[in-house]
């Protein structure tokens, strides 16, 4: 199963500031089990001074392969200028109870990843989102695929 | 909470299949043009207008209409202009852009994904109203009509390697699972259809990783 | 009485449409498709479209004489008559409901499915399919019956109406072509028409008989099971039956994984299917089944403990089945599918016995 995860986001015309969200997990392999607990914290840098609207953290499921995308929000929290956010820049953390479902599948043309997703809003609109892929379930990954029968 | 010193988030890798539709679906990638350079959004935009507020983007299955189409709505957003997508799959679809339109204010670019569908009633319809409520309008479609137009999108291998070397880890793909054989013969397999070769690549891709 | 708004709230630059409008905006375009459909009917038999109706006076010459024209032509106002009458339904049944409430009277519980299929995903596991339409049949000896996928009756059905249907019309050709040779006159393009016309007819025909003969003679295929949904690791007793007349040179049994993953863009909608996973569960040869009786026997049914559990979303899924490929001695071998829901493994157990890992590699006792 790929450990690992993408790092980057989109970023508005004329940005300056180039973050980067680091995510520590609790677990060092990032593999866990359904209903087990993760904790995360995670820290922002190379916001260049630039004043932050809001952050919002997510863990969510989504799929990948040669189908649409589709995803399902597990937890999600907004934290916006209001609500502190000095607090929470340039760093945060969370734990969570993760679901019973669905697994981490690495598929041939479907997959279902679970990743922490951390999303900037800048003063000017921008924003700049970070996903960073975990495990759940330990399942195997597909083989080959076969003839079919019918 | 105790957190471990756990790998370093710097030491980020790309996971999974560079050709999945997450990367490759309409809107995902950056439009450009058969020599595989950017397109000006901006200027295209700007064109809509001197075409009298409509225009259409042409050319055959897979060749990139979609993810122009959505581009040049989300530049069309940042600019600050309101913006409705609509996919037509029937003439029945004529309701709710008949809806869009009424419920749009003047000025409005309405984006309409597989204009055809509408059929030519339909389509003489939907135009006479966007005149009416003076909203712009751009279409996809696979051939010309009453519509000027924008922009006639062709494939050529160059765009296709461009397209490639854009998506995630498009770098590593050199002397990695893809190379640039497999992407001209995708091309060539698929008759130029890039969402076609895209799949083809994406097969490849999981063959070869697997170790088939 | 207070007319609905035109226009809803304002919201920035949107504005909420009125449901309301719409809804009657709709309603008179089918209204105007059921009205295009009556007149264009009308104009036809009435024969004041040009074409008419047979006559049996001998004396008949000029109108009805292309009377055939007339039925096919009668094809288009009944389109337009059944599009506009059934969007005219469909809108004064939603009249004044709310989305969801349509959606729940539609049956459609669940906002997410497989390739449009209203998917309901199972109490307290995210992304997995219920398996409700699994457990609805009980079993004659196990605790539940699994139906079949895509039966071949549906097919048969099918394939039945469309023989009847379309021979239908030929024999209405055909009787209007026999009474144009007796009045001495021969309509060429009717004739060339009927050709083709006859020619499918008994294509048709051929395939439904051909299907209904395989279908009576290779009987019908019966799974069972002990329980439902499965988990991975578990073990299931699971009963096969085989009914027919003479014998199969062998009937296989297998366990498969397969991913389905559908992508819409423009006007294509493209659905890819990958077998990824197969097992061999047993294999019987030379199965006799007697003539009125049929073939029985049990099997256990082991399910891999990492296997992934059976996932559902809008555009993607993971499906399990049972897979039975019968090799009749003198027909065609025939494959039938059964469906089967998998659910996640005990996630308490699992969560425990990651704990008990943890605990022990720090130096505690689980």
């Amino acid at each position: 199963m790929p450990q690992g995860s993408i790092a980057g986001g989109s970023q508005g015309s004329g940005s300056t500031a180039m973050p980067r969200v680091m995510v520590h997990f609790d677990r060092p392999g990032r593999d866990y089990a359904p209903r087990q607990q993760l904790a995360v914290r995670h820290d922002i840098e190379g916001l260049g001074g630039e004043p932050l609207r809001a952050v919002e953290r997510s863990v969510l499921w989504y799929t990948e392969g040669k189908g649409e995308e589709d995803l399902g929000v597990h937890w999600f929290e907004r934290i916006d200028e209001t609500e502190g956010l000095l607090a929470v820049s340039p760093w945060g953390e969370f734990t969570i109870r993760l679901p019973m479902s669905p697994l981490s599948y690495e598929g041939l043309i479907v997959k279902v990843r679970w990743c922490v997703r951390v999303r900037i809003f800048f003063a000017d609109n921008r924003d700049f989102v970070s996903e960073h892929v975990f495990d759940v379930g330990g399942i195997s990954p597909a083989r080959a695929p076969l003839e079919r029968l019918e | 909470m105790s957190l471990q010193a756990s790998e370093s988030a710097a030491v980020e890798r790309f996971v999974g299949n560079p050709f999945s539709t997450r990367h490759t679906a309409p809107g995902r990638v950056e439009p450009l043009d058969r020599e595989g350079e950017p397109l000006d959004l901006g200027k295209l935009l700007d064109r809509i207008a001197r075409e009298g507020g409509r225009a259409a983007i042409l050319g055959r299955h897979g060749r990139g209409k979609t993810t122009l189409l959505h581009r040049l709505a989300e530049t069309a957003e940042r600019r600050g202009d309101r913006v409705v997508r609509i996919r037509v799959r029937s003439p029945w679809d004529l309701i709710p852009i008949l809806n869009s339109l009424a419920g749009s204010p003047s000025g409005s670019l309405i984006c309409i994904d597989s204009w055809e569908q509408l059929g030519g009633p339909g389509a003489a319809i939907a135009l006479l109203f966007a005149r009416l409520r003076r909203c712009r309008l751009v279409v996809t479609a696979h051939s010309g009509g009453d519509l000027p137009p924008l922009a006639v999108c062709e494939t050529t291998p160059a765009l296709l390697a461009a397209i490639v070397r854009r998506l995630p880890a498009g770098d590593a793909l050199d002397g990695g699972l893809i190379d640039d054989t497999d992407v001209a013969s995708a091309f060539e397999q698929s008759s130029g259809d890039i969402r076609e070769a895209l799949f083809r690549l994406y097969d490849l891709f999981e063959e070869r990783r697997r170790g088939l | 009485m207070k007319l609905p708004r035109l226009f809803g709230k304002k919201r920035g630059h949107r504005r909420t449409g009125s449901e309301a409008w719409g809804s009657f905006a709709e309603g008179l375009f089918y209204s105007a498709l059921v009205a295009a459909g009556l007149l264009f009917g009308g104009t036809v038999l009435t024969g004041a479209a040009g074409v008419g109706w047979p006559r049996l006076d001998a004396n008949d010459s000029g109108a009805g004489r292309n009377w055939w024209l007339a039925i096919l032509l009668l094809l288009i106002p009944g389109a337009l008559l059944a599009f506009g009458g059934s969007g005219l339904v469909r809108i004064l049944s939603g009249w004044g409901k709310s989305q969801e409430r349509r959606a729940a009277g539609s049956g459609s519980v669940s906002l997410r499915g497989a390739m449009g299929h209203a998917a309901e995903e199972a109490p307290g596991h995210p992304g997995v399919p219920t398996c409700d339409d699994l457990v609805n049949s009980p079993g004659t000896i196990l605790r539940y019956r699994l139906p079949i996928e895509s039966p071949e009756s549906w097919t048969l059905l099918g394939l039945g109406l469309f023989a009847a249907l379309w021979n239908a019309v030929v024999v209405v050709l055909a009787v209007g072509a026999g009474a144009d040779l007796l009045r001495g006159r021969t309509d060429w393009l009717l004739l060339a028409l009927l050709a083709g016309f006859v020619a499918i007819g008994i294509g048709g025909v051929v395939l439904f008989i051909r299907m209904l003969v395989l279908t009576t003679a290779v009987g019908p295929t019966q799974v069972e099971i002990s329980d439902h949904p499965l988990v991975p690791g578990g073990s299931y007793d699971m009963l096969i039956g085989q009914g027919g007349t003479g014998s199969l040179r062998s009937l296989e049994l297998y366990l498969e994984l397969e991913e389905f993953a559908t992508f819409r863009q423009g006007t294509d909608t493209r659905t890819d299917r990958a077998v990824v996973w197969r097992e061999g569960v047993k294999t019987w040869t030379d199965v006799p089944i007697a003539a009125g009786g049929r073939f029985e026997t049990h099997v256990t049914l082991s399910i891999p403990p990492s296997a992934m559990h059976s996932f559902a979303s809008e555009h993607n899924a993971v499906k399990w089945r049972v897979v039975v490929i019968g090799r009749p001695d003198r027909w065609p071998a025939f494959v039938r599918v059964f469906p089967l829901v998998i659910f996640p493994a005990d996630a308490t157990a699992v969560a425990d016995a990651a704990f008990d890992q943890e605990t022990l590699a720090a130096g505690g006792t689980a």
